[in-house]
């Protein structure tokens, strides 16, 4: 290599570093899927292997021929060492690596989607982006070789992007970061793949500060004030993991049976202390005859995120799951607010925490859970969460003395959680629970008015369904529960086993800054002999408890009434209309402050060369009546003087411009060449000369003045 | 006498015969305030030879022609030792070249020895015979001309010797307009014999003397510098002008601050003369004349892409 090729290669290689880069941060945009760790491996190994191939294609240059497929095979030999590394032999590809890869291209970025995210970065899930990377780099390498303009090679990793963006839009500072990011590597490969060089290239560089600061002020302003009060769509949105809805029994259904063969084990779990209860399934919507709920279950990946309208410090707790019924198949007994299982990769429902089993099948499972904690004055005058009312849905027609019933069991007050409390303590003063062999089932309208009305004996069943429906009568967000109370004692081996004995169900409210929590509408007499009540259970119960006796000093509690009882509109975000308009408003102003910035640098560019030295001043005179005319298409080479300017403006402007010019011939000629000492008023006579131009230039076109203004190329020397 | 007054009382003589060309009268005028020498090629019938004879007789000095062809010799030239028998003794009888002014009338007609002895006079100002040096007279300026196109029986000047001219000019058709009034004018029958000497022989001198001492800008030495070593690295260009091109066109844009009446040289002055001060001096590649490529485009190319002297200050 000889010296003068060496800055080549150097901005050649630069140029293949940026492209790659490019698809680098394409792949790593897909962090908010599957973490940043879990892909920094993957996605770096595939660009440097590619890049080191490019490398040798141009050390040996025969190999230029295949360079594509030696690029294409350096990437997947990238992938399949850092992804698919335990499917090989001596690291080479066996069998199940070339199933896996193909599976990668065809089906890893559908069960991605039906992931929860961060999604386990397992194999037969992640491979896809490695390979996007691979094609991405592959594909903007050979056009950075053979195509021309060289932006065109930032396409393929656009793409990317774009895939990864239809997976998890970024927002907010990380979107400004990644965005910048991308220009940055596509400003610098059009710096280095640019053929002119010297100080055109640096005045193009200056350019770019003011608009790059421009875009980094305006993007995070854009990010801060963004009135978007909702997560971005994705394509996951409508995009669920397949339930053979065969196999999935009604846990509601059967709890009577269950209650009835009361000795059999359901499941044995171990913990360093009792559960209180434990999650089989959660129905939230009622038609009058079934209770349904409109589960979206996913593949579980890592973890899943808290909720973050739950504000409450939370306690992590863990439990083991060591045997279960098959007949409680392909429930998973689980928590509301499940943090993650090892062992086991269930679906879940991510709203609900219920766990289903995807094949069928019983593991082992460890399950991690988070549990909100709060004292019992702070629950007792707490809010309901009235934003969930509108995802429970209606209740449909309900009978006007189920109507009056509620409105006497919560004692007129408004729909708290207090009202909440009040209601559970009036189904454990005016209602029985049902015990023996003949226990009476259902809970559709016609039971629950009979429980309510006539009967008012029932099991756990009747009471939730019951509290659930008088309380959403109340406007009180409720849904019903299905489950195990679990065991206060272990059995000697330590484990706890949890019988069908402790099959019960429960309503849940929804509480502001909580989450769901779980009452007892069935007092002391709940199922499995009537273990007190701990954790979230607990406090509630001991709210419950410190309610005063005579309804009399019943009192609403001092929180701002849920948006249904007093008339008031939830703050539900800007109308689209209006985030519409104001994104297209900053857009609007961002152009045009970029447009504005032609007319102020142009403008401060003629006070700097006006106020200097008197001859530089003439100097700047000449450049500014050239410039001024170039904007208005007047044609100029670095050779011309003010005279050889003269016959094109004569095309375009009238004889102010052309006597200006003239008068600013003379004075540029004698200031300069004379060898007399250049004087401020011989300046003021050139910067006069100047405004002659300017007053003949403004008689053109109104049109042709505004393109004049706007045009950025006036700010760059002749070329 | 300034300078500039001189170029007005010897231009607007010249165009009482010659007509609708002030750019090329111009010029011409300001080769010989330049102490340069001009050649004039264009086709015939253009007015070259008129052009000539009306810048000699505009000037108060002597003036000869001199008209090459096949048969003129060295010495019809530069003159010959004659051996005068009464005074026993050789005597130097002087030829065409001993004038102020002199006619080289279709110069590339003659053999290349005794152009050789005219460019030599024309470099030296002195003619040699016979181990003696006769220096020529005081203004001393060669007006040759040349028609391109008759090629048959010619011998195309070598570019060394193109080099001792200062300028180049074609005269050039002349438009509708000018054409009437050279042909009411050879109605009129204005000879230019009949011209009158406009301004003397001193006053020559001291306007030559005035164009010397206008004031040159160091930047528009280094400009005309740098137009001269762009041509010798333009791809078209096998030989650029050389360093005697540089100062051709330093003396050239003297001479043409002159003729506006400042004693001080601009950048355009130096552009005004640089299409006739350089494209002659220039010989371009092989591949540039299979192209038809003109040293007048290379030297239009090299004047866009230099930067003037002032633009590099700002």
């Amino acid at each position: 290599m000889t010296a003068p090729q060496a800055p080549v290669v150097l901005r050649r290689r630069l140029a293949v570093v940026c492209v790659l880069g490019a698809a680098a941060l394409g792949g790593m945009l897909f962090a908010p899927v599957f973490s940043a760790q879990s892909l920094l491996l993957p996605v770096f190994a595939v660009v440097a292997l590619v890049f080191l191939a490019d490398e040798a294609c141009r050390h040996w240059r025969w190999l230029t021929a295949v360079r594509p497929l030696l690029l294409l095979v350096a990437g997947l030999l990238g992938v399949i060492w850092t992804v698919l590394g335990a499917t090989t032999v001596v690291g080479l590809p066996s069998a199940r690596t070339l199933q896996l890869l193909g599976a990668g291209l065809t089906e890893s970025w559908q069960l991605t989607l039906q992931s929860t995210w961060p999604a386990r970065a397992d194999p037969q899930l992640v491979t896809f982006v490695p390979l996007a990377v691979v094609l991405a780099a592959v594909l903007g390498v050979e056009l950075l070789h053979r195509v021309r303009p060289p932006l065109v090679s930032l396409l393929p990793s656009l793409a990317v992007v774009a895939l990864s963006q239809a997976f998890a839009v970024l927002t907010g500072g990380p979107a400004v970061v990644a965005g910048l990011c991308f220009a940055v590597l596509a400003a610098v490969l059009l710096t280095v793949t640019r053929e002119t060089a010297g100080p055109r290239r640096w005045v193009l560089a200056g350019l770019a500060v003011p608009v790059l600061v421009l875009a980094v002020v305006g993007s995070l302003l854009l990010a801060t004030t963004t009135p978007l009060d909702r997560s971005p769509v994705t394509v996951r949105d409508s995009i669920t993991a397949p339930v053979a809805q065969r196999s999935v029994a009604k846990p509601l259904d059967d709890l009577a049976t269950r209650l009835q063969e009361s000795e059999a084990t359901a499941f044995t779990y171990t913990a360093d202390v009792p559960v209180d209860r434990w999650t089989v399934a959660v129905l939230d919507g009622f038609d009058g005859v079934n209770w349904t709920s409109n589960w979206k279950f996913r593949r579980l990946g890592k973890s899943l995120r808290l909720d973050p309208s739950i504000t409450a410090p939370t306690t992590t707790r863990t439990a083991q799951v060591t045997h279960m019924d098959p007949s409680l198949m392909p429930w998973l007994p689980s928590q509301p607010l499940v943090a993650w299982v090892d062992g086991a990769a269930p679906l879940v429902d991510e709203a609900s925490g219920t766990l289903l089993s995807r094949d069928g099948t019983f593991d082992i499972y460890r399950i991690t859970w988070r549990e909100p904690r709060t004292d019992a004055e702070s629950l007792g005058n707490a809010a309901v969460d009235a934003r969930v009312l509108d995802d429970l849905g209606s209740l449909g027609y309900v009978p006007p003395e189920l109507d009056e019933l509620a409105d006497e069991a919560t004692k007129g007050l408004r729909a708290t959680f207090r009202a909440a409390l009040v209601l559970a303590n009036y189904m454990r003063d005016n209602y029985r629970v049902a015990v023996g062999d003949h226990l009476p089932t259902g809970h559709s309208l016609v039971h629950l008015r009979r429980f309510l009305l006539e009967d008012k004996r029932g099991t756990s069943e009747q009471f939730a369904a019951a509290y659930v429906l008088l309380a959403r009568i109340r406007g009180i967000p409720a849904r019903l529960a299905v489950g195990f109370r679990g065991p206060r004692q272990a059995a000697e081996n330590g484990q706890f086993v949890v019988r069908n004995e402790h099959a019960t169900a429960w309503p849940e409210v929804a509480v502001e800054g909580l989450g769901w929590v779980p009452l007892d509408p069935l007092g002391a007499a709940s199922a499995g002999g009537g273990p007190m009540p701990t954790g979230l259970a607990g406090v509630t119960e001991q709210a419950r408890a410190e309610l005063p006796k005579d309804d009399k000093e019943l009192k609403d509690p001092p929180v701002a009434p849920p948006p249904g009882d007093s008339g008031q509109q939830a703050d539900e975000g800007w109308p689209w209309y209006l985030v519409v308009a104001m994104a297209l408003g900053i857009s609007l102003a961002l152009v045009l402050l970029t447009w504005l910035i032609v007319p102020i640098a142009r403008w401060g560019r003629a006070i700097r060369r006006r106020r200097t030295i008197p001859p530089r001043s003439v100097v700047g005179a000449w450049a500014e009546a050239r410039d001024r005319l170039r904007a208005h298409g007047v044609r100029v080479s670095p050779g011309m003087t003010v005279r050889d300017l003269m016959p094109d403006a004569a095309r375009i402007a009238g004889p102010a411009t052309l006597e200006g010019l003239q008068r600013l011939a003379q004075a540029v000629d004698f200031a300069l060449w004379s060898g007399t000492a250049v004087t401020k008023p011989m300046a003021d006579q050139a910067w006069a000369s100047v405004r002659m131009v300017r007053r003949g230039l403004a008689a053109r076109p109104l049109a042709a003045r505004i393109r004049a203004a706007l045009d950025p190329r006036s700010l760059l020397p002749p070329r | 006498m300034s300078a500039g007054e001189v170029y007005r009382l010897v231009s607007e003589n010249v165009q009482r015969v010659v007509r609708g060309k002030p750019d090329v009268v111009r010029l011409a005028i300001a080769t010989l305030l330049a102490e340069g020498h001009l050649l004039i090629e264009d086709v015939p019938g253009l007015g070259k030879t008129t052009l000539a004879r009306c810048l000699a007789r505009s000037i108060g000095g002597t003036w000869n022609r001199i008209q090459f062809t096949p048969d003129l010799l060295p010495g019809d030239i530069t003159g010959v030792m004659v051996y005068h028998q009464n005074a026993e003794k050789f005597e130097f009888h002087p030829g065409g070249i001993f004038a102020n002014v002199v006619l080289a009338d279709e110069i590339n007609r003659g053999t290349p020895k005794t152009q050789s002895a005219l460019l030599e006079v024309m470099a030296e100002r002195r003619a040699t015979v016979d181990a003696t040096a006769h220096p020529m007279p005081e203004p001393f300026m060669v007006i040759a001309t040349q028609n391109p196109i008759e090629m048959e029986g010619t011998y195309r000047l070598p570019e060394a010797q193109l080099d001792r001219f200062l300028m180049r000019v074609s005269v050039g058709y002349p438009d509708h307009e000018a054409e009437v009034r050279v042909v009411m004018g050879d109605t009129a029958r204005v000879d230019p014999d009949e011209l009158p000497s406009v301004v003397d022989l001193n006053t020559l001198r001291q306007a030559i003397v005035q164009v010397r001492q206008a004031y040159l800008d160091p930047a528009i030495v280094s400009y005309a510098v740098r137009l001269a070593a762009a041509t010798r690295e333009h791809a078209a260009v096998r030989y650029g002008a050389s360093p005697r091109g540089s100062i051709a066109l330093v003396r050239a844009a003297q001479a043409m601050a002159a003729t506006e009446g400042r004693a001080f040289v601009t950048p355009d002055d130096v552009k005004n003369v640089a299409q006739p001060v350089l494209a002659h001096r220039l010989v371009l590649t092989a591949d540039a004349e299979l192209n038809q490529r003109l040293p007048s485009e290379v030297v239009d190319e090299v004047l866009a892409a230099t930067p003037a002297p002032a633009v590099n200050q700002v």
